[in-house]
């Protein structure tokens, strides 16, 4: 078990009376230290003192039998020599670096914060524009389509636009980047952003959750005018324009003139969602009366031909 | 940063009330600022903003104004910051196109509507707008509006629930000489719900009468009938 290819039997004896001297002042040790035709390292020296050591202690109590103390001993004597080379090596450049040195590796750090913290800017300003891009209005011109990287951008507002399920999405922006591959400068902008796209959808996500959680009192609602309804058509409109006329044509034109003759003008001053209602009550009534005075008008005609009739008859 | 939430929210519906229209104001020959053409008779400013001066940014991003394209130049007007308004001199009433841009959050097309340019009065009897002439009062025609965001996008109900407000102020609490307030809408409730009210008393009449006469017409199909029998 102390047998080592490398280290006689004679040299290790000379090495624990080198210890032994010096009290294990490595550095000493090391300076004395002549060996015929061995060259040896401080580590090489330390590490077969302790591998040493180890060993012996192993082989006089059996780690399973070793008391807590002894064992912390013996953990304590486990030397890593390829780590200690490394720390020393490690130590000795740091040591014989120059001011300049320092400096220059100082700025370069601050550099390199920079850069990261420019990317994340970068990526936030992507992520705008392509958020932009979701929303294209319909006065733009098709100019920003037209080269190859605006088509690029193209399919991409499409894909994000379009309310499929992620996983198509995601396949869908793997295959293009395959076909990006070939233009270069879509390619790293693309790459570059899909991470970003994929965070802020996830984002998204958690904050549906929440909205759907989210209820208004009806103070609020009244205050923000917010009301519901079965059947809506999404969009923005005027509430002026929302009169729905259950009246076509002809009888349109009858309604109008009836209102007209009731002093009440066509448009509203004040089309409220409650002055629309009441306009349209309005219309309805109209509309009835509009109505029942047709059928009148036939019950009248029908009254009078058949007192003609029955006059004939009589008289 | 911006939310990217373009789902609509399905039954939901939000107003917010606006106010558009024009004042215009005679030209006194005596006091003609420098630099108006000889023929412009009338200073006028044409505006969209909210009731009472109530903010209208949150929901409305730009405005554009189209004006008569042979009398100015560069007819079209875009504003993107408030108050949305366009001043100019003129001598001619014509139609004006606005459009009303929404923001992107709220993922909708602008909105068109028209105002007819007013100059001179138009309210009241001959002898009053011959006065309102005379005196060269400031003739004002504005309109009144809702917005209504049918399912607006989660960003914008967002936007539209903690910014603003639908309520109409009430007359005597107006900062400004509001002429859009709670009471005119309750005049104009009144005067609705006074005219349905005429209107259901015509229609009982006639149903009334419709009844009379159904029962006449059935009389005297039965005496025809007994005639024809005999």
């Amino acid at each position: 078990m102390l047998k080592n290819d490398d280290w006689s039997r004679e040299e290790t004896d000379y090495l624990f009376s080198m210890c032994r001297e010096y009290d294990l002042r490595f550095p000493i040790i090391w300076d004395r230290y002549e060996w015929p035709s061995k060259q040896r390292s401080l580590e090489d020296l330390k590490a077969r003192y302790y591998a040493s050591c180890r060993s012996l202690m192993e082989l006089r109590t059996p780690m399973g039998q070793m008391s807590p103390e002894v064992l912390n001993q013996f953990n304590l004597y486990n030397f890593d020599k390829e780590r200690e080379v490394m720390r020393r090596s490690m130590a000795e450049r740091q040591f014989n670096k120059t001011q300049q040195q320092f400096a220059e590796e100082e700025m370069l750090l601050t550099e390199l914060k920079r850069i990261v913290a420019n990317q994340e800017k970068m990526f936030e300003e992507r992520r705008d524009f392509y958020q932009r891009l979701n929303f294209p209005t319909t006065t733009g011109s098709i100019q920003p389509y037209t080269g190859s990287q605006g088509l690029a951008h193209l399919r991409d507002m499409m894909l994000s636009s379009s309310d499929k399920s992620k996983k198509r999405k995601s396949v869908a922006l793997g295959q293009g980047s395959g076909a990006d591959a070939a233009q270069q400068t879509p390619t790293s902008a693309n790459s570059i952003d899909r991470p970003g796209i994929g965070g802020s959808a996830k984002e998204k996500d958690g904050k549906d959750l929440k909205r759907q959680v989210r209820k208004l009192t009806q103070e609020e609602e009244q205050l923000y005018g917010v009301s519901y309804h079965e059947k809506l058509s999404s969009g923005v409109k005027l509430r002026s324009g929302m009169v729905a006329s259950n009246v076509k044509g002809a009888t349109a034109a009858k309604v109008a003139t009836a209102l007209t003759q009731l002093g009440i003008a066509p448009r509203l001053t004040m089309p409220t969602a409650s002055a629309v209602q009441r306009y349209e009550q309005l219309q309805n009534a109209v509309g009835v009366l509009l109505d029942s005075k047709k059928l009148l008008d036939k019950l009248e005609q029908e009254a009078r031909v058949l007192k003609a009739q029955l006059e004939l008859k009589e008289g | 940063m911006p939310s990217s939430n373009t789902k609509r929210l399905k039954g939901v519906s939000i107003y917010r009330p606006i106010v558009y229209g024009n004042i215009a104001v005679p030209v006194d020959p005596a006091e003609r600022p420098r630099g108006m053409p000889a023929d412009h008779t009338h200073q006028w400013t044409i505006s969209v903003k909210g009731v009472d001066g109530a903010d209208i940014t949150h929901f409305i991003k730009k405005v554009q104004f189209k004006l008569h394209a042979d009398t100015y130049a560069n007819p079209t007007r875009t504003l993107e910051h408030p108050p949305f308004e366009v001043s100019e001199s003129g001598w001619g009433e014509f139609e004006i196109q606005i459009k009303l841009f929404f923001h992107p959050e709220s993922n909708e097309k602008p909105l068109t509507l028209f105002h007819y340019l007013k100059l001179h009065p138009y309210n009241g009897d001959e002898a009053e707008l011959e006065l309102a002439r005379q005196q060269r009062r400031p003739v004002m025609s504005y309109n009144y509006d809702e917005l209504v965001f049918n399912e607006p996008t989660e960003a914008m109900y967002d936007i539209l629930t903690s910014k603003g407000s639908a309520k109409l102020p009430s007359k005597g609490k107006t900062k400004h000489r509001e002429e859009f307030v709670a009471e005119a809408e309750a005049v104009e409730l009144d005067r609705l719900g006074a005219g349905f009210k005429t209107v259901q008393e015509h229609v009982e009449k006639t149903r009334e009468k419709l009844a009379a006469k159904e029962k006449e017409v059935a009389e005297m199909k039965k005496r025809l009938e007994e005639l024809n029998n005999s």
